[in-house]
């Protein structure tokens, strides 16, 4: 949420130029082929050839074994997420970037507030609604993930990446045990319909 | 700080985003046209040294990948058009017909919306068991046909098409059907496309259904296909790389060609509710 509210920042502000070409740029990972990206991504994070590890190496920093190791797995899938995800949150924040009239910033300027101050003390709070909105949405949307864990790490090491659609999928699917998962699908369905509402309520208060 | 400096830092910050944004998409489409093993190699090529075709040869020739583009295409386009025929006629009566129970029934609908996807797949695939749509691409198809998505996305549409329009054309003795045909489509055109460019991509890039689904080789889907793909050859990097281009590069040509009515599409989603 804060890289893409950085970026709705930097994309939404007025001396930038080209602003159509860099919304473009930061969106298109948000349309790729999950199950493409979770591909180039586990490459990209390869211990040893792995471009992400040699640019640490390059800086004399630790070149943790990304998918290997049980700490550094969840973190390795939640950057692809980021990636992926970000520019999602970013057109919905600069939607509601837009909805703050020009006047507040003004009247903060009158009343002699910096940049930072006008960030905070007009910005942050005509955005509440946005926040509250997009951390519901993207929960949900992180509870439902499953291709990137598929894909990397088969849910491993030490399951430590098996999310709960992971475990309904294998448990069904490659188990067969139908009604394990079932019940796995029903707490997935209690979560996100008790998400769903408080987003719902939300958007009702709006 | 002046003005022509902070503009010229907020640029190299965005410049800097960007491209640290776009890099594993482009170290993708560098990777496939490699040679094997090139792209790990030490020092790390970024660049292929002499671009080669030879990848997506063996991708379309010895591995059969093209069947796999075709079964997704042919999913795909199958999904987007029922979807906005039937989301459209559906859209329309619920925005502009009357009939007894319609506020309840629409309702109903977005309950449905609470429920995850990921949900439904188990009795889902029981009942497609049931009705032996097991391996076809209708198992894929037929869960998507029509979306609550799409009904809400039109409704919220036709909301705003004019009575006294629907009535002009009731006088000069058109019936139901073309009124919605001849009428009310040629106007909806816009959201239409959003709906359309939506299906497309989603169910292009859908993995997990056609996953449990199709079970057959022959009619798998680019995402289940590639994925498959990686447990056979997971140390062919430059393989893996050109058989992700051929996935991901429909739907980003896609994107950049309609952008404008998918980000239109993800606005109305954003403020429904």
């Amino acid at each position: 949420m804060a890289v893409s509210l950085l970026a709705a920042l930097l994309v939404n502000n007025k001396l930038t130029r080209w602003k159509a070409l860099f919304r473009t740029v930061y969106f298109a990972p948000v349309v790729t082929t999950l199950v493409a990206v979770s591909v180039v991504f586990k490459y990209l994070y390869h211990p040893r050839f792995g471009i992400i590890n040699l640019a640490l190496g390059a800086l004399h920093l630790p070149q943790p074994d990304w998918l290997g190791d049980p700490h550094f797995a969840m973190p390795a899938i939640i950057l692809l997420a980021v990636w992926k995800g970000f520019g999602y949150t970013m057109i919905i924040f600069i939607a509601g970037l837009q909805t703050i009239p020009e006047e507040l910033y003004e009247a903060a300027r009158l009343d002699g507030a910096g940049a930072w101050g006008q960030f905070r003390h007009v910005t942050l709070p005509m955005l509440g609604p946005t926040f509250l909105f997009v951390g519901v949405v993207v929960a949900i949307g992180q509870l439902q993930i499953f291709a990137e864990p598929y894909v990397m790490t088969g849910g491993g090491p030490l399951n430590k990446t098996l999310t709960i659609v992971m475990m309904m999928y294998q448990q069904g699917f490659k188990f067969w045990r139908m009604g394990y998962a079932a019940a796995v699908a029903f707490i997935l369905f209690l979560v996100i319909g008790a998400a769903t509402l408080l987003q719902m309520r939300l958007g009702e208060k709006r | 700080m002046s003005r022509g400096w902070k503009s010229i830092v907020l640029h190299a910050v965005l410049i800097a985003g960007g491209l640290l944004t776009l890099f594993p998409l482009l170290w993708m489409i560098s990777a496939s046209f490699m040679s094997n093993g090139e792209s790990t190699t030490f020092p790390p090529h970024l660049v292929p040294h002499a671009a080669t075709l030879a990848q997506y040869k063996a991708l379309f020739l010895r591995l059969n990948l093209g069947r796999a583009f075709l079964s997704s295409a042919i999913v795909a386009v199958t999904v987007t058009i029922s979807s906005v025929l039937f989301g459209s006629m559906a859209g329309y009566a619920f925005a502009k017909l009357r009939f007894g129970g319609r506020e309840r029934i629409f309702g109903i609908l977005l309950i449905a919306i609470i429920v995850p996807p990921q949900v439904g797949m188990l009795p889902l695939f029981l009942l497609m068991k049931t009705l032996h749509l097991v391996n076809t691409y209708w198992g894929v198809i037929i869960p998507s046909m029509v979306t609550v998505f799409g009904i809400f996305l039109i409704r919220q549409f036709m909301l705003s098409v004019p009575q006294e329009l629907l009535e002009a054309a009731r006088i000069d003795g058109a019936g139901e059907f073309r009124i919605y045909w001849s009428v009310v489509m040629p106007l909806a055109r816009p959201i239409l496309a959003t709906l359309a460019t939506f299906m497309f991509m989603s169910t292009w890039n859908d993995f997990m259904w056609p996953l449990i689904i199709l079970s057959n080789q022959s009619h798998h889907t680019l995402p289940v296909a590639l994925a498959n793909l990686l447990g056979e050859h997971v140390l062919d990097v430059e393989l893996m790389m050109s058989g992700s281009v051929v996935t991901v590069l429909p739907v980003l040509i896609l994107f950049l060609v309609l952008q404008r009515y998918y980000i239109a599409g993800l606005m109305v989603g954003s403020v429904k509710g």
